[in-house]
């Protein structure tokens, strides 16, 4: 069965002030109808700029290399032309970001912006329209959407605006879902509060979720599989069950590590040390080998691909091939 | 047993809102009657989500706010009623970290300078000596010294992290105010910059009031733990205890909430019903009462708002029906 | 080339110009050389850009023109932009009261039309200097740049680097001067850059009118006044001063805008 969404090799650079920010290389990966994926990583690891790619929302001064290919439903993204583009947009492919307050326009209500989205991309007169607006602030889970539908942004917490757009993003029944780290500026409480409703959506609607995070705790309560990204590339994949239970590469193991958590006993947390290089100047052979427990001569000299380490599973790490790499 | 290090007495802050030209000011009461102590060495910490009001705490400790009420006394001085050089003078005994690494630093000032210039502002150190102290200083959190040439805006968020640290140091404090100093780093920096704040807590013989949010951080650091929700505190009692078991409804739900790395970890989650609410308009009776998933919240709840009072030798909460809940 | 460069470049030729005018002129700008044979005398070898009505070389008035016009700018510039950026710290990290008495006199002084004043003043003047119009441009200036100044002051007041400082015990004085002032520099120069091409424009009309810089000493708009007469006969006079006038504030306005791409998005 074909992937609801392949990406392939997709690479983007950015010019900066000394040399060219490689903030997203060679990536590739793929969800298929009604999976959650979960891309993870800390900032400066490529997963926005991977994430904005999808729906070509890249800045312009971004540069997508050509041989890029982002397949979804059949069609390259990165080559439709503009009107294809925009019946993609909102309608099969949507995207819910960080701040809600940036992304919904603050002077118009609620309502209007539901209702357009649903026109531009259906033959709907705008009654028709807010009633499904109506519908959809209701499956979201906001009480009296009546109401709500006349509200303007800056009248709703913070928790009903990012409902309020979800309820955008899903009002036209698209088949994959983007979320960029979607809880990360909420409370705690309504933090849990919209995970629990983005994972009964996805279960309801038969969708896919991409669901862009540095919260590890976050993939784990949502995602099917789980792709960790470092220095602008995939360092690893896996189901998410297995990626926690026995991480392969030395990255995603310190990152568990490092996370401070409430279960098991309350030690501190090893740091992870040093910081990620900028991304004009990636290190030689392997991009974590500098802060890797495990490196090896190799690490320095060669970067691995992304090697098989199991059924669905791949890392990129010279250990898949030799496990007892720099021991001998 | 001595006294503490710090001792706040009903703290109140009110700011007004503003309602439009044909309405009267309301009052949202951001700290209402809240009541905390320190104790020397140790790290209390001060949790909430937004509108708990604990940041607003923080900025009437270090009087960048004045309360409308309330004692705050340092090592006995009454730290509310200094003025001038007396307050000038207090600024060395306790300091403050703030949260966003970025804004809390002049973006047009090196660092080495912004290290340095509290050793002015004080007379502490000038010329050469000043010069040695803050490399010194850039040492000691783990900077290497040529970074005191360079600006904000090149450096990565944990490194200006460490110079807001470094800062806060220059003039020997005894007391630091840690203002979730790093809800805005990765997770990676983050356990650095903890293991930082630790290991000079240990050095430098610190006393911390920690601010945060996040619970697992919160574990890590505190000793104790006080939990505040729409201005008042609604739980208080030691760290360990707190996360084996907690008192407060509130409690449960914010342990609850947070997500742990584990997609095994059976926990049944307590997911509030609607919104925090406005702290300008508080409900009646307990303010939790709305969004509480106490099975024993009755109509007492609606009407009456319980007191702070001690449970069982287990620490304080303000609940009618608190009992200890096992995670 | 960046816009700041361009701007830099011409700025600093006009500035050289001006500064070099006694080296660079043949001819002293007020002497009157031949009164029969060169009044209003076409361009030549001897006289790049011809004569004027009085037989003084077009050239050496122009390069003079320069250094008069563009140090009542520069001066002007400096004094609107010095009591306006004084005025609007004060009020914006004053706040209260004080704000609201600065800001009042500040309304009432955008109220009154510059131009206006200039010209009642400098009419009833008797013997106007170059200093006298230095300062009513300057002082007739300065309102416009105090509120740019308190509004960026009070937006800065709130950041966060602000409140550490308080919280490390800094005096107001060194907040000010040490914290708030390298902040709220930048929208000043970028306003200070482009209000010299303005004023060089009001001189230039002041001076136009007879009411500004006194003959015989070359201002721009004198010239032009002088060509006035001569329009048709002798258009370079008036159309070389023009043409300056139009470079300089071109000039200006260029280096203004550099400034703000340079200054404002990449520094934070």
């Amino acid at each position: 069965m074909t992937p609801l969404l392949e990406v392939r090799d997709l690479t983007v650079t950015f010019p900066a002030r000394d040399g060219v920010a490689l903030a997203a290389d060679a990536v590739s990966l793929a969800i298929d109808g009604g999976e959650t994926l979960a891309v993870v990583g800390e900032s400066g690891c490529g997963k926005t700029v991977t994430a904005l790619s999808l729906l070509r929302l890249l800045p312009a001064s971004a540069r997508v290399a050509p041989q890029s290919r982002i397949l979804f439903e059949g069609a390259d993204i990165l080559t439709l032309d503009a009107e294809a583009l925009r019946r993609v947009r909102g309608a099969r492919m949507a995207m819910v970001f960080q701040e809600p307050m940036t992304s919904l326009n603050p002077v118009l209500s609620v309502g209007t912006q539901l209702a357009e989205t649903v026109e531009a991309h259906e033959p709907v007169n705008r009654r028709a329209a807010l009633d499904r607006a109506a519908e959809m602030l209701a499956l979201v889970g906001l009480p009296d959407p009546r109401r709500v539908l006349r509200q303007y942004p800056h009248e709703l917490s913070g928790g009903m605006r990012q409902r309020a757009m979800i309820a955008m993003a899903l009002i036209c029944g698209p088949r994959l879902l983007i979320a960029d780290e979607p809880t990360t500026a909420l409370d705690v409480t309504v933090q849990a509060q919209i995970l629990e409703l983005l994972a009964s959506l996805r279960q309801r609607l038969g969708m896919s979720l991409l669901l862009i995070t540095h919260n590890l705790g976050v993939a784990a309560g949502i995602a099917d599989r789980v792709a960790v990204m470092y220095g602008g590339r995939i360092v690893e994949t896996a189901a998410c069950r297995e990626l926690f239970a026995a991480p392969a590469h030395p990255y995603t193991a310190g990152l568990l590590q490092a996370a401070p958590r409430l279960d098991g006993p309350a030690r501190p947390t090893p740091a992870i040390p040093g910081a990620v290089p900028p991304a004009t100047a990636w290190p030689a052979g392997c991009r974590f080998h500098p802060r890797c427990p495990r490196a090896w001569e190799r690490c320095g000299r060669e970067e691995p691909p992304l090697l098989d380490a199991g059924p669905a599973r791949a890392s990129r790490c010279w250990l898949v091939a030799d496990p007892s790499g720099g021991r001998a | 047993m001595s006294q503490p290090l710090l001792a706040i007495e009903g703290l109140v802050k009110r700011y007004p809102v503003d309602r439009g030209p044909l309405r009267k000011p309301a009052a949202l009461l951001a700290v209402d009657g809240v009541s905390l102590s320190v104790t020397r060495g140790e790290t209390l910490a001060l949790v909430g989500e937004s509108g708990s009001g604990k940041t607003t705490v923080a900025r009437c400790l270090m009087r960048l706010a004045e309360p409308d009420a309330g004692r705050v006394a340092f090592d006995g001085v009454d730290v509310l009623a200094l003025k001038g050089t007396a307050l000038r003078a207090f600024r060395r005994r306790m300091q403050m970290v703030f949260q966003d690494p970025y804004g809390s630093l002049n973006p047009r000032m090196r660092v080495g300078s912004a290290v340095r210039e509290p050793l002015e502002i004080h007379g502490l150190a000038r010329g050469a000596e000043a010069d040695e102290r803050t490399v010194a200083l850039f040492r000691e959190v783990g900077l290497d010294p040529g970074y005191r040439k360079a600006f904000p805006h090149q450096l990565s968020g944990g490194q200006r992290q460490r110079v807001g640290i470094a800062r806060a140091l220059a003039v020997e404090p005894e007391f630091l105010v840690l203002d979730e100093p790093v809800s805005a780093l990765d997770v990676s920096v983050q356990a650095q910059v903890l293991a930082l704040l630790r290991e000079l807590q240990e050095r430098r013989g610190l006393t911390y009031l920690f601010i945060a949010h996040d619970l697992a951080v919160v574990r890590q650091m505190a000793n104790r733990v006080a939990v505040m929700y729409l201005g008042k505190i609604v739980e208080e009692g030691p760290a360990e205890r707190l996360f084996a078991g907690a008192l407060h409804p509130y409690t449960w739900s914010l342990l609850s909430a947070v997500p742990v790395p584990d997609p095994d970890a059976q926990r049944k989650r307590i997911v509030l019903e609607g919104d925090p609410p406005s702290p300008v308009e508080p409900p009646p009776g307990c303010p939790f009462h709305p969004r509480c998933p106490h099975p024993a919240k009755d109509d007492r709840c609606r009407t009456e708002a319980p007191a702070l009072r001690e449970v069982a030798g287990s620490g304080v909460a303000a609940c009618h029906y608190a009992a200890v809940v096992g995670r | 080339m960046t816009r700041l460069r361009i701007g830099l470049v011409l700025v600093g030729t006009l500035v050289a110009i001006a500064m070099l005018a006694p080296l660079l002129a043949p001819y002293p700008p007020a002497a009157q050389l031949d009164l029969e044979q060169l009044r209003s005398a076409a361009p030549s070898w001897a006289h790049p850009l011809g004569t004027d009505v009085y037989s003084r070389d077009l050239f050496s008035r122009l390069l003079y023109g320069a250094r008069v016009s563009l140090t009542i700018a520069l001066l002007a510039v400096t004094l609107s932009v010095g009591v306006g950026t004084l005025v609007g710290l004060v009020a914006g990290y004053a706040g209260g009261a004080v704000d609201t008495l600065l800001m009042r006199i500040v309304d009432a002084g955008l109220a009154v039309p510059k131009i206006f004043v200039a010209l009642v003043v400098l009419a009833l003047w008797e013997n106007v200097t170059i200093g006298a119009i230095v300062a009513i441009l300057g002082l007739t200036g300065w309102f416009g740049v105090s509120r740019i100044v308190r509004a960026e002051v009070m937006s800065t007041k709130s950041r966060e680097y602000i409140q550490a400082a308080r919280v490390l015990g800094a005096p107001p004085w060194r907040i000010i001067v040490r914290h708030i002032l390298p902040n709220v520099a930048a929208p000043v120069i970028v306003t200070a850059a482009l209000g010299v091409g303005q004023v060089v424009l009001v001189e230039a009309g002041l001076s136009y009118l007879g009411i500004g810089v006194p003959q015989p000493t070359p201002s721009w708009g004198n010239i032009i006044a002088d060509g006035q007469s001569v329009l048709l006969a002798a258009p370079w006079i008036a159309t070389s001063a023009g043409v300056a006038i139009i470079f300089t504030v071109l000039a200006f306005s260029i280096l203004g805008d550099g400034l703000r791409e340079h200054l404002d998005p990449r520094h934070p």
